[in-house]
């Protein structure tokens, strides 16, 4: 199971994607993290909260409540347009640290691909 | 056995949320329509409804890391918290404190307009350490509630009455100095100057005494509760 930290620390870019998708309520976000990990990260439903909060603090995310036309009322949040920037320079960050493990990890693959 | 009702174990559990310091009204709303989105689901899965709110709850979270993870984005929330637990504090105090001295004083002077001349030093005495016996009694019975967590309930109750309760506290504020201030003119004009001036010596001296002794409780009860804040020995 990967660290505590780890899976904090994903939780910025994985609420992003998602909220790229369209906007969103809490609890539908959460099911879709869930879906998306196969179970590989662990997460306090709650502990979801306080990032979404983080990120609408930094003007990455608007939220606002609405009734849809069956069901509760609820918190939805959609990503702005910093957001959308946000993610880019995420995505380029993660993908750099995951290049750099994989060349890292298997040196000979990394050398035949630069080839 | 008490049975189990899904809607009060739902507004319990939020409303222990709202007592936490780093939970915002709104946050504990958006908590609480989560942890129903999960009952139901649950409950479609064929789990009972008690089932489905343990299951619901611990999958949400608890309390405390919960009220941590809040409090460490939104510090705004916990200082306003905090900001209004002193003001509340104050305006408890000091209607306590201005009630109490009121009573002292209507006392003595009625005695003093009422009663013949050498009775009165013993019998405003008198009075005046029944009442200062009552700030001492009312301190504990605050400082016991506060302690066994009622209060909680209080800020939910308060937080839904915004205006009600600010209303509240200024009739409680202005009410004993307007008795207060009645009562002296009353005795100002029936009174003859010394007596006037004899009198309101007492009183003052009478009023330091309960003053002091409010002040003291205070101070013991803050002694209490610092020690009682103390961090635990770290697990």
């Amino acid at each position: 199971m990967p660290s505590k930290d780890l899976v904090a620390a994903s939780a910025r870019p994985l609420l992003l994607s998602i909220l790229a998708d369209g906007e969103n309520y809490g609890y539908a976000i959460i099911q879709q993290v869930k879906e998306l990990s196969g179970g590989a990260l662990q997460w306090t439903d709650g502990m979801l909260y306080p990032v979404l909060h983080r990120l609408e603090k930094e003007g990455l995310i608007v939220s606002e409540w609405k009734t849809p036309e069956s069901g509760r009322k609820r918190k939805y949040y959609s990503l702005k347009e910093d957001g959308k920037k946000a993610l880019d320079s995420e995505r380029a960050d993660w993908l750099a640290v995951d290049a750099t493990l994989r060349k890292a990890w298997n040196p000979g693959t990394a050398q035949l691909s630069a080839t | 056995m008490k049975e189990f009702t899904i809607n009060t174990a739902v507004e319990k559990w939020t409303e222990g949320l709202m007592a936490s310091e780093g939970i915002s009204k709104e946050a504990a709303s958006e908590l609480e329509v989560h942890l129903c989105d999960a009952i139901t689901d649950l409950q479609s899965s064929g789990l009972t409804e008690e089932e489905s709110f343990l299951i619901a709850v611990r999958r949400v979270g608890n309390c405390e890391s919960l009220d941590r993870e809040f409090s460490s984005v939104s510090q705004s929330t916990v200082w306003k918290r905090r900001i209004f637990w002193m003001l509340l504090g104050f305006v408890g105090f000091s209607s306590l404190f201005s009630l109490v001295t009121t009573i002292g004083y209507s006392g003595a002077w009625v005695a003093a307009v009422l009663l013949p001349y050498e009775l009165v030093p013993t019998l405003s005495f008198l009075w005046y350490g029944m009442t200062a016996i009552a700030i001492l009694i009312a301190t504990v019975f605050v400082w016991r509630s506060l302690l066994r967590g009622n209060l909680s309930g209080v800020a939910v109750v308060i937080g839904n009455h915004p205006l009600l309760t600010s209303l509240a506290a200024l009739v409680l504020l202005l009410v004993p100095k307007i008795f207060g201030m009645g009562f002296s003119v009353v005795s100002s004009r029936i009174l003859s100057l010394q007596e006037l001036g004899l009198h309101a010596m007492r009183a003052s001296y009478a009023g330091a005494v309960i003053h002091a002794l409010g002040l003291l409780a205070i101070c013991i009860a803050l002694a209490f509760l610092a020690r009682s804040l103390r961090p635990a020995k770290s697990a």
